[in-house]
């Protein structure tokens, strides 16, 4: 049986591993469904990716992220979360959206918002997260600020060139953009990866197991029951 | 003399991440050339104590630019060896390796105490009180000292109260401006996120105990829970205790909270406040950490001489096998673990600090003669100052206090019964 998913591919060690123990192929394929399109693996993954980012952004730049003034882009549950998590850090949130309804949902939370579909000039903040989700690649030469690609694909950010400020830093040229190297949802080869890198590797697993035996809503549900557990 | 440092060669490393730090100091960049512009440092010898990684070398490479011989020293645990070769690389004595052994950081903070200084800028106030033990003849004639920790200060007080403190120090920690976003904001986030890169778990849904409720343990508490954690709090003062309770965080006696504790991460700066009776109570493999910092604040040496060992260790992780069985994990040998097992605080806070802390030379400098032995405060006007640079670099507005807002302050009658007057 092979399960097909909108994802990075697992390491070949886990999908080989996983092939053997269970007889399910999981692979990745740009046509089929994305699994953070279920709202269970949505909310786990979003947790773990953002923790990755912020880790990430703070970790590589050494800068401050309460009272930054943070632009983060999209309009998928990464998005929120990520916003959320660095509201209560004590970050300035903006959320840029061409989604009128994720924008009037974070207007009522409160923050500032910008309207992706009217976007006009240069995109500034302190730092600038981009989630690839409702929004075409960023181009790093209309950034002014520290730019993170929190994607799971890489489609977040359009990519440049440019010398390196520090390490996993590089400036773009003839743009203020720092855009800062994101750390992939999990590494290719398993023996580079860590316990959260491995979470993220098991939510994918398990999703894939319970889905030869229950719809993928079914699937969704049982997989949050699991991770509650 | 250029002073001790381990290898040289590493300047290029260290002064790539300085002048990264540097573009993100604007407060302490702008008083060290209202410094330079006055002549108050020139000529002046000030040694620099503190945590050595970038942000610290820019104090002191701003402080040598407007004309002051600066000399620094640092323990090894906290030394960032690409710092301290460009800093004798830019003509800085520096005296600090990583790998120095504990008889070796004591011989660089004589060293550093041999170049007679007129200002000691403290981390911790180990250096001025190494001053009064070991080098008491250069205080009759120094401007005086500067301390920028909690824990630092606490000693200090001590001393002044049983007339042993023997210059004056401006304790840097207590001004607004350092306490309120160092203390709470910068240590908070870059504690929470030292313990999650060493760990690299997922931080949401886990359980966290935050031991200490002030402004350092209060960041803590914060940033964990950003990240989704479930934060318990401990605490001995009733009234921070309630602090937490309002910030929406469990309180526990740490007896309790350790039995639920996936991570436990202590904030007192007090030693032995997590004890081997602690440990053993915490859940298997649980971590432990210090985000303040006091020798033995986990006492450990209890632990060790009790029949605890350590049974693994991979980097900053030691696994420690509890004379009960249990193992625990303790990270960077219960050191302050944003400073030594990351990079530091964020930079734009340690703007504010040593803006702070270039302020308090200032002070020191301008009353030098009339300030008695102790510990006095930054004056307002100072803390202000910082926090106002720091302000317009955040894109912040300010008011000010108007006419009749001052003859308001200024009033003792109440006008609300009485408007005629």
């Amino acid at each position: 049986m092979t399960v097909r998913w909108a994802f990075p591919a697992l390491p070949a060690l886990v999908a080989d591993a996983v092939a053997a123990e269970w007889g399910v192929r999981i692979t990745a394929a740009d046509d089929a469904t994305a699994p953070q399109s279920l709202p269970g693996f949505a909310a786990s993954f979003a947790h773990a990716r953002s923790e990755q980012i912020i880790r990430a952004l703070a970790q590589r730049t050494n800068l401050v992220l309460p009272g930054a003034r943070v632009l983060v882009v999209g309009d998928g549950v990464l998005a929120e979360t990520v916003a959320g998590a660095l509201s209560r850090a004590g970050s300035r949130i903006v959320r840029a959206s061409a989604s009128p309804i994720v924008l009037l949902r974070s207007r009522l939370l409160g923050r500032e918002t910008r309207d992706l579909r009217y976007r006009d000039g240069r995109l500034s903040a302190d730092h600038v997260i981009a989630t690839g989700e409702g929004h075409p690649p960023l181009d790093p030469a209309s950034i002014d600020g520290v730019l993170i690609d929190a994607s799971s694909d890489g489609s977040g950010v359009v990519p440049s060139t440019g010398d390196m400020a520090r390490p996993h830093v590089r400036r773009t040229e003839g743009s203020g953009a720092l855009v800062v190297d994101a750390p992939p949802v999990f590494p290719a080869d398993l023996a580079d990866a860590g316990p959260i890198d491995l979470h993220i590797v098991d939510l994918l697993v398990a999703l894939s197991l319970l889905t030869r035996s229950l719809t993928d809503a079914e699937a969704d549900a049982e997989l949050a029951r699991l991770v509650l557990a | 003399m250029s002073g001790r440092i381990a290898d040289g060669s590493l300047w290029p490393e260290g002064a790539e991440r300085i002048a990264w730090a540097r573009g993100f100091m604007p407060a302490t960049t702008a008083i060290a050339a209202e410094l330079a512009a006055s002549g108050r440092v020139r000529g002046v010898r000030i040694a620099v104590s503190d945590v050595l990684e970038p942000k610290t070398a820019n104090l002191a490479l701003l402080l040598a630019e407007a004309g002051a011989d600066v000399a620094v020293s640092c323990v090894g645990r906290d030394t960032d060896d690409a710092v301290a070769a460009a800093l004798v690389h830019a003509g800085i004595p520096t005296y600090a390796r990583r790998d120095a052994s504990a008889t070796e950081d004591r011989e660089n903070v004589l060293a550093l105490l041999d170049h007679r200084p007129d200002v000691i800028v403290d981390d911790g106030a180990a250096t001025i009180r190494i001053a009064h033990t070991e080098r008491p003849g250069i205080l009759p004639s120094m401007a005086g000292a500067t301390e920028q920790t909690t824990s630092g200060v606490r000693p200090l007080r001590t001393m002044a109260r049983l007339g042993e403190l023997r210059i004056p120090v401006v304790a840097a920690n207590d001004a607004r401006t350092k306490s309120l976003f160092d203390n709470a904001h910068g240590t908070g986030q870059s504690v929470v996120l030292a313990v999650a890169d060493l760990l690299d778990e997922p931080w949401a849904g886990t359980d966290v105990v935050v031991v200490g409720f002030g402004r350092v343990g209060s960041g803590i508490a914060r940033h964990a829970a950003a990240l989704g954690a479930r934060v318990t709090v401990t605490e001995v003062d009733p009234v921070a205790a309630l602090q937490a309770v309002f910030a929406g965080f469990s309180v526990e006696p740490l007896a309790d909270a350790v039995t639920h504790a996936r991570v436990l991460i202590s904030s007192t700066g007090i030693a032995h406040t997590v004890t081997l009776e602690h440990l053993e109570r915490l859940p298997e493999g649980a971590a432990v950490a210090i985000g303040g910092g006091a020798f033995q604040e986990i006492s450990l040496q209890h632990a060790l001489a009790s029949g605890a060992t350590e049974t693994a260790r991979e980097g900053f992780i030691s696994w420690l096998r509890l004379p009960n069985g249990r193992t625990v994990r303790i990270l960077d040998d219960g050191n302050c673990i944003n400073v030594s097992a990351a990079e530091g605080n964020p930079v734009q806070i340690m703007d504010l600090s040593f803006g702070v802390q270039l302020a308090a030379i200032d002070h020191l400098l301008g009353e030098h003669g009339a300030l008695t032995p102790g510990v006095h405060m930054l004056p307002a006007a100072a803390d202000d100052r910082v926090a106002a640079l720091a302000l317009t670099a955040f894109g912040g507005g300010l008011d000010a206090v108007t006419r009749e807002q001052r003859e308001h302050l200024g009033s003792w009658r109440p006008r609300d019964v009485d408007p005629e007057t």
